[in-house]
């Protein structure tokens, strides 16, 4: 067990290593150097880039210096500094502008998971131990219509819906009353009143696909011996359902939370340019047709370190509740 | 009911409702079996013995259901003295779970797929004892040691804490034997117990279910495609046949008076399925038939060497007492 998450942590460094490598060559993928971009995007708005400002940011990033110097001193500035570098875009440190973002994001992406789950894996359970029902066709045919509808389609009803009957602005995550205003009660209250619209949105096709997912994978394990054994020892239906099946069954979710947070990450950010929302998504977006590259590179970076961690987790999640891959 | 009976099937039906049609797996058979005795079946694959042996449990799996018939069970304990239909209970009953693992307990061919692989051997013990005997659950571990001991698990104390895949076949099995008697049940059900085991292990969980058999003072029901095992293990025999029982009677009398000629020409292919251990009966000439277009009359008129034209494909012949507790099916036994 031990050796096997010891592997799986060192297995972490050098994917990392790789993804920041790739991230650097992006950054440095368009002609010329940034500096001399950034130079020509101030003159082109009527500015004078200050010769100091040029002379300071090219020392700063060793511009002058070979390739290789330069990744490693951009990777040094962020695991010594945490410095990502600077937007060229927004004339700030890349920093200052991603952590709330990247926050938000993490924490949209999180309640859409806990939402798909909550319904996906009640259905999923039910439909399958009553396959062929009603309530089982039902939701098939509910979750046909829930994987072919485009989500920005739902957010977009959703937000004429809100704004026609009840007069209400579901775009942001504040009304405007609460937008600068410091955290309290009522502001935590307002964010709540608007969070849900889009984990509702993004969780609709997620669920879909989840409740099918369950269901399969539930039938499968319902037709196993073991269940037969449990059957035969004289436990109730619903426990031994719980107990067994279900747990065998919910092994595959464990191993796939890791591919569900890119998934979700690139998937929000439709929804945040729809619903204005203060993700990643629409800055990487930006960032990346002005070619503000250490910005979105740096967004890059971190999103796949998310979903490295995100794989570290689930491994050792799946070796907690499955003894078959702990015990190897 | 004679006191000396511990259960008694009669004429019962289970039917699957499949969308091709009904499979009539169980269909009409009739049996009893008797209290601290074994009873062996037998017949080849698909004649309906597991279904009978879920039937028994009310475990048939969906889209199966029993049809009718009865299926009485003597329970005789101190001053309780009652017999329980069991095909009048719903599946779901709670008198039904009740019986389930603490009276009539079942183990299986494939002992590996038959326990969880995510929950430890012990956890999977002791639940039994913690299901229908709540007020003990404090002695569950110990019970649980002192019946791995006796099925001959050595070193139970490492043993109740590995998961299924980490032991041997033979050791699942004799794991699986002591889940089944933890409670001491008056009826084994063994559904080809060592058919996925070797030789050398087979015969070791024979000896062990014969000696816990004569500790436990219970009735076993063994099923087999092994007429060799039967020999060895069985007190009384039934030999099935498309879903219905074409003879019973003592062991002897099936090894030295068989009536049946499906009978007959089971036994005359044991040489040749000696030389295939395990292998499947599949020495008879022709097939079984469809079981979801089953022929009129008797179920072997088509492969049978003694076919009478007229009777045997239109009369589905009775059961004919030809000795003593020795019965058969055939109308070359009527008179
Ligand atoms: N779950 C099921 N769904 C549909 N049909 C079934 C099911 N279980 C059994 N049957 C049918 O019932 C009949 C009897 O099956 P059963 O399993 O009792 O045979 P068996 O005598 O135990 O055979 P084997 O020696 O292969 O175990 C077969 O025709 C089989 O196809
Ligand atoms: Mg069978």
């Amino acid at each position: 067990m031990w050796k096997f998450l010891l592997q799986r942590l060192l297995l972490f460094i050098p994917t990392f290593l790789v993804i920041s490598v790739i991230t650097f060559v992006l950054i440095q993928a368009p002609p010329g150097d940034y500096i001399s971009s950034y130079a020509t995007q101030l003159e082109a708005s009527g500015e004078e880039a200050s010769e100091a400002l040029l002379i300071a940011l090219r020392k700063r990033y060793g511009l002058d210096q070979p390739v290789y110097v330069q990744y490693v001193k951009w990777l040094w500035g962020i695991f010594t500094r945490l410095d990502f570098g600077h937007s060229m875009q927004w004339n700030r440190p890349v920093g200052d502008l991603i952590w709330d973002r990247l926050a938000w994001t993490v924490v949209i992406s999180f309640l859409t998971i806990i939402f798909t789950w909550i319904l996906a894996f009640p259905i999923g359970i039910y439909s399958a131990t009553h396959q062929y029902s009603g309530f089982d066709y039902s939701f098939t045919f509910l979750g046909f219509v829930g994987a072919g509808i485009p989500d920005f389609l739902l957010a977009l009803v959703l937000m004429w819906l809100g704004f026609a009957f009840f007069g209400l602005d579901m775009g942001g995550l504040f009304s405007e009353a609460f937008r600068d205003a410091p955290w309290s009660w009522a502001k935590f209250v307002d964010m709540l009143k608007h969070l849900w619209v889009p984990v509702v949105v993004l969780s609709v096709s997620s669920t879909a696909g989840l409740i099918r997912t369950m269901r399969a994978n539930l039938l499968d394990e319902l037709r196993k011996p073991y269940v037969i054994t449990a059957r035969a020892k004289g436990m109730t239906e619903w426990h031994l359902v719980l107990k067994y099946p279900v747990r065998v069954a919910l092994n595959p979710f464990i191993s796939g939370i890791a591919y569900v947070l890119p998934q979700l990450v690139s998937g929000t950010t439709i929804i945040s340019i729809v619903l204005s929302l203060p993700t990643t998504g629409p800055v990487q977006i930006r960032s990346l047709m002005s070619q503000d590259m250490y910005l979105a590179g740096s967004i890059f970076l971190l999103l796949a370190s998310l979903t490295i961690l995100g794989t570290f987790i689930s491994d050792i999640l799946l070796a907690v509740v499955d003894p078959r891959i702990r015990l190897e | 009911m004679d006191p000396g009976i511990l259960i008694d099937i009669q004429h019962l039906h289970t039917n699957f409702y499949l969308r091709e049609g009904v499979v009539k797996a169980v269909n009409g058979a009739s049996l009893t079996i008797a209290k601290g005795r074994t009873l062996g079946v037998v017949g080849e694959s698909g004649c309906g013995k597991s279904v009978t042996a879920q039937s028994i449990l009310q475990i048939v799996p969906r889209p199966g259901r029993i049809e009718s018939g009865d299926i009485l069970l003597h329970i005789a304990e101190g001053d309780l003295d009652e017999t329980i239909n069991i095909t009048d209970l719903n599946p779901g009953d709670p008198l039904m779970r009740d019986i389930r693992g603490s009276r009539i307990s079942m183990i299986f061919q494939e002992p590996m797929t038959s326990f969880s692989p995510v929950h430890t051997v012990g956890n999977q013990l002791e639940e039994t004892i913690k299901l229908h005997q709540p007020e003990h659950r404090d002695e569950a571990p110990t019970r649980v040691l002192d019946m791995l001991r006796r099925v001959g698990i050595a070193n139970p104390e490492r043993n109740v804490e590995s998961y299924p895949h980490q032991l041997s076949g033979g050791m699942r099995q004799r794991a699986m034997i002591a889940m089944a008697l933890m409670l001491e049940p008056s009826l084994l059900i063994a559904d080809e117990p060592t058919t996925a085991l070797d030789v050398t292990t087979e015969a070791q969980i024979l000896a062990l279910m014969r000696d816990m058999q004569s500790e436990l003072h219970m009735a076993i029901m063994f099923i087999t495609h092994d007429l060799g095992v039967i020999a060895e293990m069985a007190d009384d025999v039934v030999v099935m046949y498309l879903g219905r029982v074409v003879e019973k009677a003592p062991v002897r009398a099936i090894f030295h008076s068989p009536k049946h000629p499906y009978l007959q020409a089971l036994l005359e292919s044991i040489p040749r399925i000696q030389k295939r251990t395990g292998a499947r009966l599949q020495a008879i000439e022709g097939i079984v038939p469809n079981p979801l277009d089953v022929p009129p009359g008797c179920p072997f008129h088509l492969r049978c060497p003694d076919f009478i034209p007229g009777v045997c494909d239109e009369v589905v012949p009775a059961d004919t007492t030809v000795d003593e507790g020795h019965t058969v099916a055939c109308h070359l036994y009527t008179d």
